[in-house]
């Protein structure tokens, strides 16, 4: 009987996931004249994921420009480099520069996948409550970020491979196996502490990174809590 | 300098979702969440869920100064004024809960074969059936465990019952979705 249950219970949960259940652009231009609403919602929406993307691509941009390549570099992994510390001093911040993305729908794959120039692919298997809030294609990438309003996961894919992503000294790489080829796994992140960049690993952030057929697929936790192997099981079900 | 820091940082506290900043940032979080609340309570149409999905985040910019606490607590909050506004509106309209549950629902794209579309339709439909039998406060439970995610222990707190309350109400629920499934499957056996 439980056996039952749990199945029913599982075959509930799968059909609420598939379906689709979001506002229309109505409700979308009518919440344009809210009074909190500075921009469109969607337009905000989308300026959020690409400032995480800038985000992201600063730290990276930071530590190539603004310090001596040798003397941070202790450890290569395939997608990581590890510094020889856990503080960065001073770095020089870029500000992070929003624009608009080619496209902000994928209710038509086939379209969005022309824009990006590769099949973009989307999880089947998400944990309960995560649902897709936005997503911006350009030539070259596709990120989708799904939230739940407390736990934040974002999922990019490109076609660029060459950049790596700096971790702290203390920063625990993990190699796994991930959609079928070998990637890494990293919990923790970057703080800003007066003016310095020091890694934290109890940040509850974590990135998944692997690259397969060409395309560099990252899930990006930026809030909340999502295990490495819940991440892996999000990895595991792209289609 | 340090003493008007600390005093914004308790205000910041006191009332996290007063500055229109802050509220913005709630509203892009927490929409999808309140519509398909909105959308699984009353089932339908799309506008009006959408018009009381909107109606809620007016009515918590109106009262922002009062709330206090964590986003979870932000959230719990807007699902309550939603249920309170889909009550209104249902009493406005002497209407129950008994209309078309998510009759206008679409899938999201999927590689399943046709057969297996056809299986999901037929599944889609067998719930849709069900939910429309259930009461306001079995159905929310529904919503809140298996389109929304939440934990029994949440939704008991939510709803202010007891955590036993709520597992058997779910309990009940699937075990009546499980009993019509079998009967069908049987009707279809006989044909």
């Amino acid at each position: 009987m439980t056996d039952q249950f749990r199945r029913t219970e599982a075959a509930l949960v799968r059909l609420f996931k598939r379906v689709h259940m979001q506002p229309s652009q109505r409700f979308y231009e009518r919440m344009a004249d809210a009074p909190w609403a500075v921009h469109s919602p969607r337009a905000s929406a989308r300026r959020s994921v690409s400032l995480t993307l800038a985000a992201i691509a600063f730290v990276v941009v930071v530590l190539l420009l603004a310090i001596p390549f040798r003397s941070l570099a202790q450890q290569v992994f395939h997608f990581f480099t590890q510094a020889e510390t856990n503080v960065i001093e001073n770095p020089v911040l870029l500000e992070p520069v929003f624009e608009q993305p080619a496209l902000a729908d994928l209710s038509d794959m086939q379209r969005a996948s022309e824009v990006a120039g590769f099949a973009i692919r989307i999880p089947q298997d998400l944990p309960a409550g995560l649902q897709s809030v936005s997503a911006a294609v350009n030539p070259g990438s596709a990120s989708i970020t799904y939230s739940d309003g407390q736990t934040s996961l974002i999922f990019l894919q490109s076609m660029q491979v060459e950049s790596t992503f700096y971790v702290g000294a203390g920063a625990l790489v993990e190699a796994v196996l991930v959609d079928g080829v070998n990637g890494e796994y990293v919990r923790g992140g970057w703080r800003q502490v007066d003016g310095d960049l020091v890694w934290d690993n109890t940040l509850p952030e974590s990135l998944l990174l692997w690259e397969k057929n060409g395309i560099r697929y990252v899930l990006l936790v930026q809030a909340g809590d999502i295990s490495r192997d819940t991440l892996i099981q999000i990895a595991d079900s792209l289609r | 300098m340090e003493i008007v820091s600390a005093k914004l940082r308790r205000r910041a506290k006191a009332k996290p979702y007063s500055h229109e900043a802050a509220f913005r940032q709630l509203f892009e979080a927490a929409h999808p969440i309140v519509f398909r609340y909105v959308y699984g309570v009353l089932g339908g149409p799309r506008q009006e869920v959408e018009d009381v999905t909107a109606e809620t985040f007016l009515k918590a910019w109106r009262a922002r100064e009062h709330f206090e606490g964590d986003r979870q607590a932000a959230i719990r909050w807007l699902l309550t004024i939603a249920r309170n506004e889909i009550i209104d509106r249902l009493r406005a309209q002497q209407r129950g809960l008994d209309e078309a549950w998510l009759e206008d629902i679409e899938f999201a794209d999927s590689d399943l074969s046709p057969e297996q579309q056809l299986v999901e339709r037929e599944q889609w439909q067998q719930v849709q059936a069900m939910v429309q039998t259930l009461n306001e406060s079995q159905r929310e439970i529904l919503v809140l465990r298996y389109m929304l995610g939440w934990k029994v222990k949440q939704i008991a707190a939510h709803l202010g019952m007891e955590e036993n309350t709520v597992s058997v109400n779910l309990r009940r629920t699937v075990q009546k979705l499980q009993s019509e499934v079998q009967q069908q499957e049987g009707k279809e056996s006989q044909t």
